[in-house]
């Protein structure tokens, strides 16, 4: 027979536990990627969904089933990176989140910055890239200081940012869409079905880059990305790529934009876009559209200066780490 | 139960699951981990910082030219493209070059020969001149039949950019040789700076800090960012410096502060290189990049005693530090 007091007892603690994980955990505050309209800023649905595929929730899942707090951040994804609505709105609420306000659909983190709260940023795609224009136009001598938001206070607030699938140094997918390729390369997934102005300004050209308009990151940003083909499309993309972001872009990589690198030769923490702050975390055997909905439980490996250790030293690169885990429950087991 | 703890148990339920096929892996402490780097980074203002040894100097790295590829997979052909620099200005001559590689692929051939197309785009559909590269030894071709198929291209006073201000130009390539056909698009920076360096520079130490400074001229009111990287005189970087000023039209002498204690925990007494500078226009996006200027300034020799020794201490990179101790602890 169960003893109900007890069972009082027992759910009350739980829930006393639950909360208390909120409180010691970060609040994660997701960012998302580019966008072929502008849902995601005018419906919060949309931007929460961006993280959903069926039953599969990457917000649920990385926040160890809500036990960590979260805001879920929506912007104008047709728009350049550095516009007041993709950059300048994600500043906005980034800030709004460390300030205790709720995101549209109510959620809000469970510590302020003022009530000793710390909060990551976790960022897919193109979000990576609005997360390094902010970080580094953070302070008075940068090129693009406060540009349109308050970049100085959302650095200042926020511990780190997560990246997967980041498009840090463009994509080879925005080239062919925007130089109107024919053959294998004229089909991209998703954000690149054409040249809009955010695709135009995620090419690997020089004259596009984030780094071009930003200096080395205020907080640090750690890597993560996939490797697993989108048939068709990764034909135009140089080396391991996630069928949308070549390796060199989304392991922040100095150099080539479209460089050629695989999970043993990625570049490492030495060679990267900007002097400091990038560092690589993993990778895993996910697409695009897998980085972010938390639907395909596979294969990671660690990469050259990568988070994973083998009896007691950094393992090898290419070595599998994990044999069936994604990318939300990797963030999961971060904090 | 400290999160740390259930973190712990949640980690190693996930790693005995995958016990047989792998080694047993341990994730690193990620919290602790920022938390060492942002002491260490706290050491340092924003506005200068060390360069890691073997570091590649981030001025150049940045400006390099970018090379667009598309194709070659499976030993298919392969389109490369570039120009001869990522910026330039009004009355400069773009060099545009392009690379076949006809691949190793059995049914390469058949193709004729390769007919090499470049537009130039004010945007993603507005082409403003288009011109043929050809690899016929003339002109701007250096070689012929070596597969580098050239161009160049003046830019014209019309399509430029008001003062101060920038524009990216699509560069939209294509190649066809009746079998295969290639297009991407890569691009450079159209820039009309509103101030430039006037090629004078001193030095002078100043509260334990190293001061370059540049003397530049300004042709309408704006912000303006200056950055630069100090090296070895053999040419290895050492630091990075930035600032960004509001300027009046005119002439005037601006700083460029290289933090003491890097020079300081060098230990060398031999004088340094001004090894890239570069003066842009901000304020609006794109900026307005500036030419880079090269070894333009070698300092006098200083000891290591005349610079600080104080660590800057960053308050908000060793408040985050704290905050990341909770995190990884719970």
């Amino acid at each position: 027979m169960f003893n109900l007091s007890a069972v009082r007892r027992a759910f009350g603690l739980a829930l006393l536990l639950a909360a208390g994980d909120a409180l010691a955990a970060p609040c994660l505050i997701f960012v998302h990627g580019k966008q072929t309209d502008t849902n995601t800023y005018t419906s919060y649905t949309a931007a929460r969904n961006y993280w959903v595929n069926g039953s599969n929730d990457f917000v649920r899942t990385a926040t160890k089933n809500y036990q960590a707090s979260y805001y879920v951040v929506g912007y104008n994804g047709t728009r350049p990176y550095w516009e007041s609505q993709s950059a300048g709105e994600v500043a906005n609420e980034i800030v709004n989140a460390t300030n205790g306000g709720a995101d549209a659909g109510g959620n809000r983190c469970a510590q302020s910055y003022a009530q000793g709260g710390s909060f990551w940023i976790i960022a897919h795609s193109m979000g990576g890239v609005i997360s390094d224009y902010i970080l580094g136009n953070n302070d008075s001598s940068d090129p693009n200081y406060n540009y349109n938001g308050p970049y100085d206070t959302v650095a200042s607030r926020v511990s780190l940012a997560i990246t997967t699938g980041g498009a840090h140094r463009g994509s080879e997918g925005a080239d062919a869409v925007c130089g109107q390729s024919s053959g294998g390369c004229n089909w991209f997934a998703g954000w690149i079905q054409d040249c809009d102005d955010a695709t135009y300004w995620l090419r690997s050209s020089s004259d596009v880059q984030v780094r071009t308009y930003a200096s080395a990151p205020a907080k640090n940003i750690y890597l993560t990305g996939g490797y697993e083909a989108i048939f068709g499309a990764s034909a135009c993309l140089s080396g391991e790529d996630d069928g949308v972001v070549q390796y060199a872009s989304i392991f922040a990589c100095d150099g080539s934009a479209g460089a050629s690198y695989n999970n043993s030769n990625a570049c490492n923490n030495s060679y990267k876009q900007e002097a400091s702050g990038f560092f690589n975390l993993d990778a895993a055997h996910e697409n695009h559209g897998d980085e972010r909905d938390d639907s395909d439980s596979d294969t990671r490996r660690q990469i050259p200066d990568g988070i994973w250790n083998c009896s007691g030293s950094s393992c090898s690169p290419n070595t599998v780490v994990q044999s069936s885990m994604t990318t939300a429950e990797f963030i999961s087991i971060l904090y | 139960m400290t999160t740390a703890m259930k973190g712990a148990l949640l980690s190693g339920a996930i790693l005995a699951a995958v016990a047989g096929g792998t080694q047993a892996q341990t994730l690193a402490n990620l919290a602790e981990q920022a938390a060492q780097s942002y002491r260490e980074q706290a050491r340092y203002p924003a506005w200068s910082q060390p360069l890691a040894r073997d570091a590649v100097n981030p001025i150049v790295s940045e400006r390099e030219p970018a090379v667009i590829s598309i194709g070659g997979r499976d030993g298919g052909s392969k389109l490369s493209f570039w120009s001869d620099a990522s910026r330039y200005e009004p009355g400069d001559v773009v060099q545009i070059s392009a690379k076949i590689d006809p691949g190793s692929a059995l049914d390469n051939d058949g193709g004729g020969d390769w007919r090499v197309q470049a537009e130039l785009m004010a945007g993603a559909d507005a082409v403003l001149s288009s011109l043929s590269l050809k690899d016929d030894g003339k002109g701007a071709d250096r070689q012929a039949g070596d597969g580098v198929y050239s161009g160049e291209l003046l830019l014209q006073e019309a399509w430029q950019p008001a003062l101060g201000q920038a524009k990216n130009m699509g560069l939209r390539v294509s190649a066809d040789n009746g079998r295969d056909s290639h297009r991407s698009m890569g691009g450079f920076l159209y820039s009309r700076p509103a101030a430039e360096l006037m090629g004078h520079y001193r030095d002078v130490v100043k509260d334990g800090n190293l001061l370059i400074q540049a003397k530049v001229e300004v042709a309408q009111a704006g912000r303006f960012h200056l950055s630069g990287v100090l090296a070895t005189l053999d040419a290895a970087p050492l630091a990075f410096a930035q600032q960004s000023f509001e300027l009046e039209p005119g002439q005037h002498w601006i700083d460029l502060g290289f933090y003491g204690l890097i020079l300081r925990e060098l230990g060398a007494a031999t004088p340094l290189q001004l090894q890239s500078v570069t003066l842009s226009t901000v304020g609006s996006m794109p900026n307005a990049l500036g030419r880079v200027e090269s070894n333009v300034l070698v300092t006098a020799p200083r000891l290591p005693s005349q610079f600080t020794a104080q660590p800057y201490g960053r308050a908000d990179l060793l408040e985050a530090a704290a905050r990341l101790q909770g995190d990884g602890e719970g």
